[in-house]
């Protein structure tokens, strides 16, 4: 029987490599503390690798939670230069995206504490975001909702926003956030339940209120 | 992510709508800006760290050379003046006996060796002499060197004492005995003496030597002396073992060899039988 189906199978196939659930692959996208410890060598490419992961993530984490496109640039900036004059000093001891956030959160304290004229008011257009098609009425639903959470996000307490923003952004746990923020795990989880509480409160608004 | 949310945290309707709603991408001149700070500061750190070690390296392989070269070209200097000092019989004999009148000191080097006051000098002999006595103890190349000599002298001077005692001549017997320790003590004194030290301990050992083998043959004497009494020495008298058990059978046996016409065997017998019993009234004639 086994060997009927031996016969039947092209030679190609007798000879494939077995394909082992439990084995990495040899294309494995190179870790993130691998990455930074490169480029601490002098790798140069290393840190490119490393910077096309994050960056977006972490330029949208610090838009929304400055507001302002030139405060979240200059962190960013700020932020970005910090890691790459630490690269020597750079220990492998947690995630890198913790490292990073931390990093940029530190920063962005700072920039208050240096900025003290911040105001909250937003400069991102939401009118930017395009949508991705599909029914008028559900388009037009979807996009409402967009802009409400966008409004509700502006109108979060600082905490929660960033708390927020580390959980979508940075996909940190509620651990590495408290890490991150310098909090208890406790006090990051409730400030994160309050966070999700009030946007999804502004998200299910109209409907909410055409059911009552 | 999923844990949180699992725990009842998050909610996937708000973080679908904030995925639609952040879709903003960093600068583009942004990125190039961080990416060539960070390109610049890379390059200059692997400027900076190749500034010393380049030059540390190069100095690291010139000293090592060096060190091969000074290693494989040159004599071990020190390690061969020390011993060399330090086996100089005329600066041991200057220096343990500057009165004493050894013999053997050339008289030059001797005065040369007394005139040296330089206490640096004098310690680094001390230590190469302390050395050499301590390799004189320690090697078995001496121990060597004087056995074959002990053991040869010992064979010969063993069977010359073992001919002479079973050619019983008594007479020659404090001869042999006192030869022995003075052939133990020549046979201890080494053939080329190189430290008055090593001379005086060899010369110990040769005393030891000599008394024990005078001891010996001590033991050897008392033998032959009590095989006399006993009337053993059998291997030279021609009478029967019988006869020579008392002195009248021996001088029955003495007549008989005179009768026998015998006279030179009469004659030994009746040495024998005054050695072996001297208080013996011999009969007139």
């Amino acid at each position: 029987m086994i060997g009927e189906k031996c016969l039947k199978l092209p030679a190609a196939a007798l000879f494939r490599a077995p394909v082992v659930a439990y084995a990495p692959a040899m294309d494995v996208m190179p870790d993130d503390s691998a990455l930074m410890l490169r480029y601490a060598d002098g790798d140069v490419e290393a840190f490119e690798t490393l910077y096309r992961r994050h960056n977006d993530s972490l330029y949208r984490y610090l838009l929304r939670l400055s507001g302002h496109r030139d405060t979240a640039e200059d962190v960013f900036q700020e932020t970005w230069g910090k890691i790459v004059k630490a690269r020597s000093k750079y220990r492998p001891t947690a995630k890198f995206s913790t490292y990073l956030y931390r990093v940029a959160h530190n920063c962005f304290i700072d920039y208050l504490r240096r900025n003290k004229r911040h105001s909250n008011t937003a400069d991102v257009d939401p009118d930017t975001q395009m949508g991705t098609g599909g029914e008028p009425d559900a388009e037009t639903e979807r996009s409402m909702a967009r802009r409400r959470l966008e409004e509700a996000l502006k109108i979060l307490p600082e905490e929660q926003r960033d708390v927020f923003l580390l959980h979508e952004e940075a996909g940190l746990n509620l651990a590495q956030i408290a890490e991150v923020t310098g909090v208890n795990r406790e006090t990051a989880k409730s400030r994160l339940r309050y966070a999700v509480g009030k946007l999804k409160a502004a998200i299910d608004a109209p409907q909410a209120r055409e059911a009552s | 992510m999923s844990e949180d949310r699992n725990n009842g945290i998050g909610d996937s309707a708000v973080s679908d709508t904030y995925r639609d709603v952040a879709t903003e991408r960093a600068p583009a001149s942004l990125n190039e800006a961080v990416l060539r700070n960070a390109a610049a500061h890379a390059s200059k750190g692997y400027a900076h760290s190749m500034l010393w070690i380049r030059p540390l390296a190069y100095a690291a392989t010139v000293v090592l050379s060096l060190g091969i070269v000074v290693q494989v070209v040159l004599p071990p200097a020190a390690d061969t003046e020390l011993p060399a000092a330090s086996v100089s019989p005329a600066a041991d004999a200057a220096e343990l006996a500057p009165d004493a009148d050894l013999g053997f000191a050339d008289a030059g080097i001797r005065e040369q060796a007394a005139e040296d006051d330089d206490p640096l000098k004098r310690l680094r002999d001390q230590e190469a002499r302390e050395e050499s006595k301590i390799e004189e103890f320690a090697e078995p190349a001496v121990a060597a060197e004087i056995a074959p000599v002990v053991a040869a002298t010992e064979a010969s001077a063993a069977v010359d004492t073992g001919e002479r005692l079973r050619a019983g001549d008594p007479a020659q017997l404090p001869e042999v005995l006192d030869e022995e320790p003075a052939v133990a003590a020549y046979a201890a004194v080494p053939p080329d003496s190189n430290g008055f030290e090593a001379a005086a301990l060899r010369s110990e050992a040769g005393i030891q030597e000599a008394s024990n083998m005078a001891a010996l043959r001590s033991v050897q004497l008392e033998d032959y002396n009590s095989a006399a009494a006993l009337g053993a020495p059998a291997e030279a008298s021609v009478c029967e073992p019988a006869d020579i058990e008392s002195p009248d059978t021996w001088m029955d046996c003495i007549e008989r060899l005179e009768e026998g016409g015998q006279a030179d065997d009469a004659v030994r017998e009746k040495t024998l039988l005054m050695e072996a019993f001297p208080d013996f009234e011999w009969p007139a004639e």
